[in-house]
């Protein structure tokens, strides 16, 4: 008996899937979601941030036949407190130089507005590389970067970085040369509630500000005339 | 509760006013510009929040090369009419799509026009799949 195979069905037993068994994976703990190849591993890493803190984090990585995917979090909620204590310390101490002054400084607002500079400035930094592509990017309005990457070797990473509620994701994929984009994973970050179900604002979210609105009312500040130092004290021009 | 005619045609109006945004920011793909591509469908993946195909297409020297192509979610996708089996692995299909402002073989759709011969599973038939 002959079997006649359609076509169509060798060719598609010819060309195997290439990327295979993708599923949503939700963690409310951590507040995303994402799509990966299968269940993601979870390693817990300390993540050094911008001012030397050691904060808690966690990367979720997975790979297929395409490449290499992982979404780093970085917690920062208890960075506040990390600053002030060391502020303490070293004041205490009347800073590096027994005299205090700058060295003292507590940096906690530096290191939340910088952690996404920060982020991307590690992920530039090497070696070799080439960046085609930084912008500007949102998920959910939440405001962010995106980065792509062609690396010494011509394969190909995509990095968007974001802050939200505290944390610092840093959502990246690799992937071979010649092997296509990695769109699937990086088009699928989302954020959670503690319940898992996904957090969508109205307008965009930066971390540290609340609604945004163009133009925007400015936040609490002072005024000074330049002639005055920036604590105040007025600089008065030496007596002829 | 009532509704009156102006109040319903006032949300309505405001509804059309105010831009919606994507899930994701475009960016990084050129919007101004479409893109035709023919190629053979080599997977394609219905997945929230959004949807995936891989393409294999040559290029002008003939060279294949499998493309990423973004698609919106499954309900967006077959609320439009599209069936699953409309597209499938080793399927012809032309495509209409925004390319990645880098070069990088991706590309966000778009329209997906079956190009297998097949009528039942809407050959020739041009729908949106963003």
């Amino acid at each position: 008996m002959r079997v006649m195979i359609p076509a169509a069905l060798i060719l598609a037993l010819s060309q195997p899937a290439i990327a295979q068994d993708w599923a949503r994976f939700v963690s409310p703990e951590d507040g995303f979601s994402s799509n990966y190849p299968g269940q993601p591993k979870i390693e817990t890493i300390t993540y050094t941030s911008q001012f030397q803190q050691p904060l808690p984090a966690k990367v979720y990585r997975a790979a297929d036949a395409l490449g290499r995917y992982s979404t780093t979090v970085v917690d920062y909620r208890n960075i506040e407190k990390l600053h002030a204590d060391r502020a303490a310390k070293c004041q205490a101490a009347k800073g590096a130089n027994q005299l205090d002054g700058d060295t003292c400084q507590n940096d906690f607002r530096m290191d939340v507005a910088g952690a996404t500079d920060y982020a991307v400035w590690n992920l530039i930094k090497q070696d070799g590389i080439k960046l085609t592509s930084y912008m500007f990017y949102f998920v959910e309005l939440v405001s962010g970067r995106l980065l792509q990457i062609t690396n010494a070797d011509k394969s190909r990473t995509f990095a968007a970085v974001h802050q939200h509620a505290g944390r610092l994701y840093i959502h990246q994929a690799t992937v071979p040369s010649g092997m296509p984009e990695p769109i699937l994973f990086m088009q699928s970050l989302a954020w959670a509630d503690e319940k898992g179900l996904a957090i969508r604002y109205r307008t965009m979210y930066t971390e540290g500000y609340g609604e945004w609105k163009f133009p925007s009312p400015l936040p609490p500040h002072t005024v000074r005339d330049l002639t005055t130092s920036i604590d105040g004290t007025v600089i008065r021009p030496p007596a002829r | 509760m009532r509704f009156t005619a102006f109040g319903v045609a006032s949300l309505f109006a405001l509804c059309l006013t105010i831009p919606v945004l994507a899930h994701h920011s475009h960016g990084n793909y050129d919007v101004s510009k479409w893109t035709v591509m023919e190629g053979t469908v080599k997977q394609v993946i219905f997945i929230v929040p959004h949807s995936i195909v891989y393409l294999d297409v040559k290029d002008d020297k003939g060279q294949p090369a499998t493309w990423a192509l973004e698609a919106t979610n499954p309900q967006g996708i077959f609320l439009r009419g599209v069936k699953k089996e409309d597209v499938q692995v080793g399927d012809t299909i032309k495509v209409r799509c925004h390319l990645l402002r880098d070069g990088g073989k991706g590309c966000l759709l778009g329209f997906v026009t079956p190009m297998h011969g097949d009528k039942a599973r809407g050959h020739g038939v041009e729908i949106e799949w963003d």
